[in-house]
């Protein structure tokens, strides 16, 4: 376990590697100059290169990448070129914002979701069946921003009983940023729920049709017995990769929610930054999504091997084949 | 495309809200409190950088609030005293002196000296700094302290409009890191920062340590940065916000028939959006090609459907009482669609059969005039493909000169024409455009510094003549800044420039 | 053509119906269909049997024919629109198709255990042995405590000869050979001690080595409990080793039934006599395979559903035309053959 673990990480540390000289490159590939989003398209010759010469980008690629890695492996995340802000601290923030969103909205999507699937599953071919997959239906046919804003319409300008957007700091302002992510977290959370009640349905159903299942109902077990003794493992072992796609994708940013919503996340803040050719911002940001995704999809691997004792087993006896 | 998309279902989304609220925003959303006043922004501050004008308008709105100026110019163009209490000239108008007065401070408590006033001109006139005004700044060859409370300027020659120069010389105290002087400015204006967010917030508060600190009534300043124009507004809808900073023109035009909002467009002169010809390339190399797009453009047209009939149409980038507009108020607004003398004009230039050019735009009402002005030039032969790209891509290709005909706005042309000249890099000799001659520079000459025995208002005229002629650039309307508020927002002021000075105003 | 009406009609009909009150187990007429909106078809049509306790029957026949669900429905664990049409299935005098799900409960796994087919599949992979086999327990006993549980679970364990029982009870099915899980599933079928276990082809999975090791187990289970024990099987050399009597199905209908060696010695029916010869393993079997392919509910053959594939009847008008019934023929044997007279061994 322990080495398969070390292999993972070993693994993950080269391909992050790998994804930053890409992002790198990309990014400088690109077609917009950081110095002319700095001093305007109409700056003279002079003082374009002046601006260019602060922000290092005379030097070859190679050794701005070099530069950069050094001070990234030490820490030192360099400075926004448009507002001059240490990269940490414009990052951090936006993640612990997206990173609060992604909680409550995957708590909502599992909390509604896989209820919703047990019991359309359990009462397959009934009218709670036919009423889950019309909310289903309805809940991902409707874009997650026009629902946001018919939110802020509904609650927030007729009603004005919760806020149309959020900057509350959850450590200055507890019960405003918790209000302020209320209808977010509803409008980008709607859609993953009536995912997950889908998928854990066609879970659930796929399980009951397990001999084990049959076997318990044999043994005399009820089915809330059965529920929490196998049930349940199965299905979140099947849903596993999807709830570690759901939660990387929603750390990387719901952009459009985070607009309407005026959250200043991870989402907007690489909208702003790529409009300004920010690369230090994005450069850090794009290896942290990077990382987010390859972690997600680790600790997925590693819950699995946990839940399941097959695949535990295999990576005692193997130490550690993908 | 999807960012398209996605806009127009916003836009529709607050269509179908404008009935469901008539009265819009309106007080107490921050509170009840009378003296908070909290503003929803499209677009966040970059910095605070006080010699950096250019950038987004919001940029140019908190200036005035955390620094302020030696002189500044009031709605008449006349200096009125601000750091400085009196002055004088000398009589050969080549130096200036200034009395700072007694006890000022900077936000931080430190003193303000004159020795300061002397650091924030050096400043700005290094080429490191990139200081917008740098072009006027460069007009002052000598700047000494005489003495703590007395700065002491000099001109190697009379400047006409000396004043212009001092309204944007905004006093910083003296930082060594660059960095330092944009994220953590120490300012001499009525507010200071207190917390910046970016991205999200910026929250001022009263400067103590100001001069004239008693007649700041707010207690806070809030700028909300929203992202976009429809979730400003959405934030000003639902009251979280008293003061909505920009909205689209059509927005605009509807808050101002609502009773519960009140509305505030700037004076004339804060933008003007305009046509650059590429006086380099060809086909506008040519005068001719360049009068004929001129005469094909009715800008009436649209004014009226691009800006709602908000603006008025121009064809001099000078507003009413500015010198440019006074030495010719006939030229400055009468230039009608003249298509059939386009294509005559066309035809001199030896493009009888049509002309086929792009024109380099961004998205947004820039790409919305363009297609206006499409269609309008069609009619005369001249036949544009409207290049509508990302900021940044239009930056790369504007800086390298990979262009025809680009659609721009000058800023900052209402103070004195000669000083909008020198300022606006679009206007200059050897600008964006290209266009270079000798006979515009002793044009601007003559215009900019006091030449004795002659008639400014006259050699103004002249240069209206001849930038009409040559039509390197090609006015449009007007692009003032216009502002949504609560009814009890009271005592609002905007600089000549139409940016908002916030000293005076008061919630509740 | 002459015989046709040699047959004497000396049998008595549904003979089944006229056994003994005391039979542990004992099913009537049991009809089971597919129902399909208003379609329906009929999967087990009119089965019954007895079984008394202590004694082993086997349900015998191709794959399709019906002998699992009517296992199944003993146990009213059926598959989705799969159901009980009619008939009825005691067990000790009480009518379970009648039962409540709480009651239905109470008998499975108590008085009913079963062991599955497969192994394999029949342990939850997620679940520890040990856990599974005492849930079985705690299913019909809410109050018993953890540590009376385990003890229960090592002590039965031990008896179906897992060894060192209390450390195996904490590994999971996939660190068992297939032999030691079906000998986890018949410690799991013992659990409550149950008055009858239903073996659904045991030992089909297994390798051939350990088949016999698991029968065995299953007959010391059902010695030492006195349960009966109902063994559906297609293997007819488990069926001669192992069976009191025997049930033959042949497209969901008993084509016969009989004492075990009686069933041997004297088949009367051609699709007993057709399985013999097909099963190597039976005592003189040859190893032929059955001609055609097994009748599929639905598209019945008229007639008797196995003529087209009978030796005897496939050409017969009668066989083609007339349902034989179940008739006795002698003591304790039935055949619903037109024809058992031209069966032979």
């Amino acid at each position: 376990m322990t080495r398969f673990v070390l292999g993972r990480v070993a693994q993950m540390a080269v391909t992050l590697l790998g994804a930053s000289v890409v992002v790198f490159t990309v990014l400088r590939l690109m077609p917009g100059d950081p110095a002319l989003v700095y001093a305007g398209p109409f700056a003279g010759s002079d003082v374009v290169e002046a601006v260019r010469d602060r922000m290092g980008l005379h030097d070859p690629l190679p050794v701005q990448y070099l530069l950069w890695l050094k001070a990234f492996v030490t820490g030192d995340l360099g400075v926004s070129s448009i507002s001059g802000l240490p990269v940490s601290q414009l990052v951090g923030s936006a993640l612990a914002q997206t990173a609060l969103l992604t909680l409550t909205t995957s708590l909502l999507a599992i909390g509604v979701g896989v209820p919703l699937g047990l019991l359309a599953a359990l009462r397959k071919g009934t009218w709670a069946d036919r009423l889950v997959a019309g909310f289903n239906t309805v809940a991902l046919g409707v874009p997650n921003f026009w629902l946001g804003l018919i939110l802020v319409i509904v609650f927030a300008i007729n009603f004005s009983i919760l806020p149309a957007g959020g900057s509350a700091k959850l450590t200055e302002d507890p019960l405003g940023a918790l209000t302020s992510l209320v209808l977010p977290t509803i409008a980008l959370g709607l859609a993953p729920a009536a995912m997950l009640a889908r998928l854990t349905r066609g879970a659930v159903i796929e399980v009951m049709h397990e001999d084990f299942m049959t076997m318990a109902a044999a043994k005399g077990m009820s089915i809330g017995f059965v529920i929490r003794r196998s049930l349940l493992r199965h299905v979140f072992l099947n849903l596993l990769p999807v709830l570690a796609i759901l939660v990387g994708s929603l750390l990387t940013g719901a952009a459009i929610i985070e607009s309407v919503f005026t959250l200043p996340g991870a989402g907007r803040l690489i909208i702003e930054s790529t409009r300004q050719r920010d690369y230090a911002v994005l450069q850090t940001l794009l290896v942290i999504f990077v990382a987010v995704f390859l972690l997600v999809t680790f600790v997925a691997d590693i819950l699995y091997s946990v839940l399941d004792p097959r695949v535990r087993g295999h990576l005692m006896r193997e130490g550690g084949v993908r | 495309m999807k960012r398209h998309l996605i806009r127009l279902c916003l836009a529709l989304a607050v269509l179908l809200l404008l009935p469901a609220c008539g009265s819009g925003g309106g007080g107490g959303g921050t509170g009840g409190g009378s003296e908070e006043l909290t503003i929803a922004a499209a677009e966040q501050f970059d910095g605070f950088d006080s010699t950096s004008l250019a950038g987004t308008n919001i940029q140019a709105a908190v200036m005035r609030q955390l620094y302020d100026t030696l002189v500044a110019l009031d709605a008449d163009r006349k200096p009125q005293p601000r750091l400085a209490e009196s002055w004088e000239q000398s009589p050969d108008h080549r130096t200036m002196t200034l009395h700072l007065r007694p006890g000022l401070k900077f936000s931080d408590g430190s003193p303000l000296t004159a020795q300061d006033v002397v650091w924030n001109v050096t400043h700005g006139q290094d080429e490191k700094t990139a200081a917008t005004a740098r072009p006027l700044f460069m007009a002052i060859s000598k700047a000494t302290a005489v003495d703590p409370a007395t700065v002491q300027l000099t001109f190697p020659k009379p400047l006409a409009a000396p004043f212009d120069m001092l309204d944007y010389l905004f006093i910083a105290k003296p930082q060594d890191d660059p960095q330092k002087l944009k994220n953590s400015p120490v300012g001499s204006g009525p507010f200071k920062l207190e917390k910046w967010d970016a991205g999200t917030s910026a929250t001022l508060t009263p400067n103590p340590s100001f001069w004239d600190a008693k007649s700041v009534k707010l207690k806070r300043v809030t700028f909300k940065f929203a992202g976009d124009l429809q979730a400003a507004q959405l934030l000003f809808r639902s009251k979280q916000a008293d003061f909505l900073f920009d909205s689209t023109w059509k927005d605009f035009a509807s808050f101002a028939k609502q009773s519960g909002v009140q509305t505030l467009m700037a004076g004339d002169g804060g933008r003007v959006e305009m046509f650059l010809l590429n006086a380099a390339k060809p086909p506008f190399d040519n005068a001719d090609a360049r009068r004929a797009f001129a005469a094909a453009l009715d800008r009436g047209a649209i004014t009226k459907t691009v800006y709602r009939g908000q603006t008025e149409a121009w064809c001099l980038p000078w507003p009413e009482g500015s010198v440019g507009y006074e030495a010719s108020p006939d030229l400055a607004r009468s230039c009608s669609a003249d298509p059939a003398r386009s294509r005559e004009l066309l035809t001199k230039a030896g493009h009888a059969d049509g002309l086929r050019f792009s024109i380099l735009t961004v998205a947004g009402i820039d790409a919305e005039v363009s297609q206006v002005a499409q269609q309008q030039l069609a009619k005369a032969g001249l036949n544009a493909k409207i290049d509508s790209v990302e900021d940044t891509v239009f930056f790369d290709r504007a800086f390298a000169g990979d262009w025809q005909v680009l659609t721009s706005t000058v800023q900052r042309v209402a103070h004195d024409s000669a000083t909008s000249i020198q300022l606006g890099v679009p206007l200059q000799n050897g600008g964006v455009s290209n266009f270079k001659s000798d006979e515009y520079q002793r044009l601007i000459d003559s215009v900019l510094y006091e030449n004795p025995g002659s008639d400014r208002v006259a050699d103004m005229r002249k240069l209206n003549e001849f930038l009409l002629d040559q039509a390197f650039f090609v006015p449009v309307t007007s692009q003032n800044p216009h502002y949504v508020f609560a009814k009890d927002v009271k005592g609002l002021q905007v600089t000549l420039d139409g940016y908002l000075i916030l000293q005076n105003v008061s919630v509740g | 053509m002459t015989t046709e009406m040699t047959e004497p009609v000396t049998a008595t009909p549904n003979a089944a119906a006229e056994s003994t009150r005391s039979a542990l187990l004992s099913v009537r007429d049991l009809q089971v269909d597919l129902v399909r909106g208003e379609s329906r078809t009929r999967l087990v049509d009119g089965v019954s049997l007895d079984l008394a306790a202590g004694e082993t029957l086997c349900l015998v026949g191709e794959s399709g024919s019906g002998k699992t669900l009517t296992a199944m429905s003993v146990m009213q664990l059926l598959p989705g629109g799969v159901e009980v049409t009619g008939g009825s299935v005691e067990l000790g005098g009480r009518d379970l198709l009648r039962a409540t799900t709480k009651e239905l409960r109470a008998v499975r796994g108590n008085a009913i255990g079963l062991v599955s087919q497969d192994p394999m599949t029949a342990l939850d992979p997620l679940v520890p042995v040990g856990v599974q086999v005492g849930d079985a327990i705690r299913a019909h006993d809410r109050r018993i405590s953890k540590a009376a549980i385990r003890a229960r679970v090592t002590e039965l364990l031990s008896a179906v000869g897992i060894p060192n029982p209390a450390a195996n009870a904490r590994r999971h099915p996939h660190e068992f050979s297939g032999g030691m899980r079906q000998r986890v599933g018949i410690a799991i079928a013992m659990a409550n001690r149950p008055r009858l276990i239903i073996a659904d082809e045991p030992t089909t999975a297994l390798d051939v080595t350990v088949q016999a090791q698991i029968l065995d187990l299953l007959d010391t289970a059902r010695r030492e409990s006195g349960a009966a024990v109902l063994l559906i099987t297609h293997d007819l050399g488990v069926v001669a080793e192992r069976a009191d009597r025997v049930l033959v199905m042949y497209a969901g209908k008993v084509v016969e039934q009989a004492d075990v060696l009686d069933l041997f010695d004297r088949p009367a029916h051609a699709y007993t006599e057709a399985l013999l010869r097909c099963s190597p393993g039976a005592t003189s079997g040859a190893g032929e395979p059955i001609p055609g392919t097994s009748a599929r509910a639905g598209a019945l053959p008229t007639g008797c559903a196995f003529h087209p594939r009978c030796r005897i009847g496939a050409d017969r008008p009668r066989c083609q035309q007339e349902t034989p019934a179940l008739l006795t023929l002698g003591t304790r044997h039935d055949s619903a053959c037109h024809y058992p007279a031209e069966v032979t061994r």
